[in-house]
């Protein structure tokens, strides 16, 4: 097959953001038809680049058919839907029956999450799976956090040549955990927004709800401080935040259209945060409340900025 | 006038695309491209899409169950044997065609009554 249509699939592949075997699929019959396409021309007497040229014409601008395609492939089934949507319901579950503060329950839980998200990685990356993925990293960030004041007391007294072997332990494995936490979620968001980059904002969607949360229960204290009963008051606005994000999520892999699935997760998701601010804090102002939206919006579109900053930044090397 | 026309035929193109496609799938398993040159051929020439246009439909009615897409060889240049996606029509697919024929003769006698009421 000749270079330029090579290119041209090339470049209709790069519209479509679909999982890769169907993708690949696509491509394949498509390669299929130019050659058929070609043969034609061919007998007609066209010379080879003319007969390239006319097939390409007659094929249609790669940009609006990959739209097309996409809106064939792109929608998945009820069972999708529910499946992506199941991370967020089970964690509203924790939170609803206040399981979350169970830390084998919350053990158990993650090992689930880690478990389909790998299988799922296995098996091709299904639609359904970018929400797994998200509440697999959701730990290693939540440590993250938890870890920072330790980490920081550590190497405080360390540096106040309170110096032992156990202290040395301690700061190096917080440390490997940073980096490991650094480079795993580097390494799924490359890998998930070379896809799409609106897979990683529905990967993500629920952390700034968590972040939230994790901010709201440092003005009690902290998660790991506070008397646990007095954390309760943010349970039942979490299970109902992260209720609204499983119906965005399922929302997200039912619909057809993929302006209409990025303005989903745009719409909904500073809903969402404004509710969870409103529902824990009250009415903070109808600037700060914007403020909040705001924030969240940036954070959802954050994966779109970095996705233009790669592409350019891999143009040149064919192993983007 | 002709520019109106066809700034407005591709519609009509468009609405039954989807029944075209069924009813040659149903006379005959066929391919993309062999489907694209039988509508062409039935029609004269009278009917061209953009030829990329045809997969993605395709699809759509294979997404919803109305045909089924089967890889299969078939003899190419120099005895090669090469790929081709055929396409099957299902159950769901002929009693689909049926109701968009149906349809379709609706909205032909429908348009014929208004534009050539002395027929009616």
């Amino acid at each position: 097959m000749s270079i330029r249509i090579k290119d041209f699939l090339e470049e209709l592949k790069s519209y479509l953001k679909l999982d890769p075997l169907t993708e690949k699929q696509i491509i394949k019959e498509l390669s299929t038809y130019f050659q058929d396409k070609m043969e034609e021309f061919k007998g007609k007497g066209l010379s080879e680049n003319e007969a390239i040229r006319a097939a390409i014409e007659s094929f249609g601008r790669a940009r609006n058919i990959a739209k097309l395609a996409y809106q064939a492939h792109s929608s998945g089934s009820f069972t999708d839907a529910l499946l992506a949507a199941l991370p967020h319901f089970l964690v509203a579950g924790l939170f609803a029956s206040h399981l979350w503060q169970n830390f084998g329950v919350l053990m158990g839980m993650l090992i689930v999450f880690v478990m389909v998200t790998l299988f799922g990685w296995w098996i091709g990356r299904p639609r359904w799976i970018y929400t797994w993925i998200g509440y697999s990293l959701s730990p290693s960030v939540i440590g993250t956090y938890l870890m920072i004041p330790i980490f920081n007391s550590t190497i405080s007294e360390l540096a106040h040549q309170d110096v032992s072997m156990q202290k040395i332990w301690i700061a190096l494995g917080i440390f490997l955990f940073f980096v490991f936490t650094v480079w795993i979620f580097i390494y799924t968001i490359i890998r998930v927004i070379r896809r799409d980059w609106i897979l990683v904002t529905l990967m993500l969607v629920h952390l700034p709800i968590i972040g939230g949360w994790l901010l709201t229960l440092e003005q009690k204290g902290g998660l790991l401080n506070a008397d646990l009963a007095v954390l309760h008051f943010a349970n039942v606005p979490m299970a109902i935040t992260l209720l609204v994000l499983g119906l965005a999520s399922a929302s997200f892999i039912r619909l057809r259209s993929r302006p209409m699935k990025v303005g989903a997760l745009m719409i909904i998701g500073p809903i969402a945060l404004s509710l969870f601010v409103y529902a824990v804090i009250g009415y903070p102002g109808m600037l700060r409340l914007l403020g909040v939206s705001l924030l969240m919006l940036i954070f959802l579109l954050a994966p779109a900025l970095l996705d233009m900053w790669l592409t350019r930044f891999f143009r040149n090397r064919k192993a983007w | 006038m002709r520019g109106i026309f066809s700034k407005y035929s591709p519609e009509l193109l468009k609405g039954s695309t989807y029944c075209l496609l069924l009813y040659i799938i149903k006379r005959e398993p066929l391919y993309g491209y062999k489907i694209i040159k039988e509508i062409e051929r039935r029609s004269n020439g009278y009917l061209k899409f953009k030829e990329g246009t045809i997969y993605p439909a395709l699809h759509r009615l294979e997404r919803d169950g109305l045909i089924n897409g089967k890889w299969e060889n078939v003899p190419g240049e120099q005895d090669k044997k090469q790929e081709r996606r055929y396409y099957y029509i299902t159950k769901k697919g002929v009693r689909a065609l049926a109701k968009m024929m149906s349809q379709w003769r609706g909205f032909v006698n429908a348009v014929n009554l208004v534009l050539e009421p002395s027929r009616g």
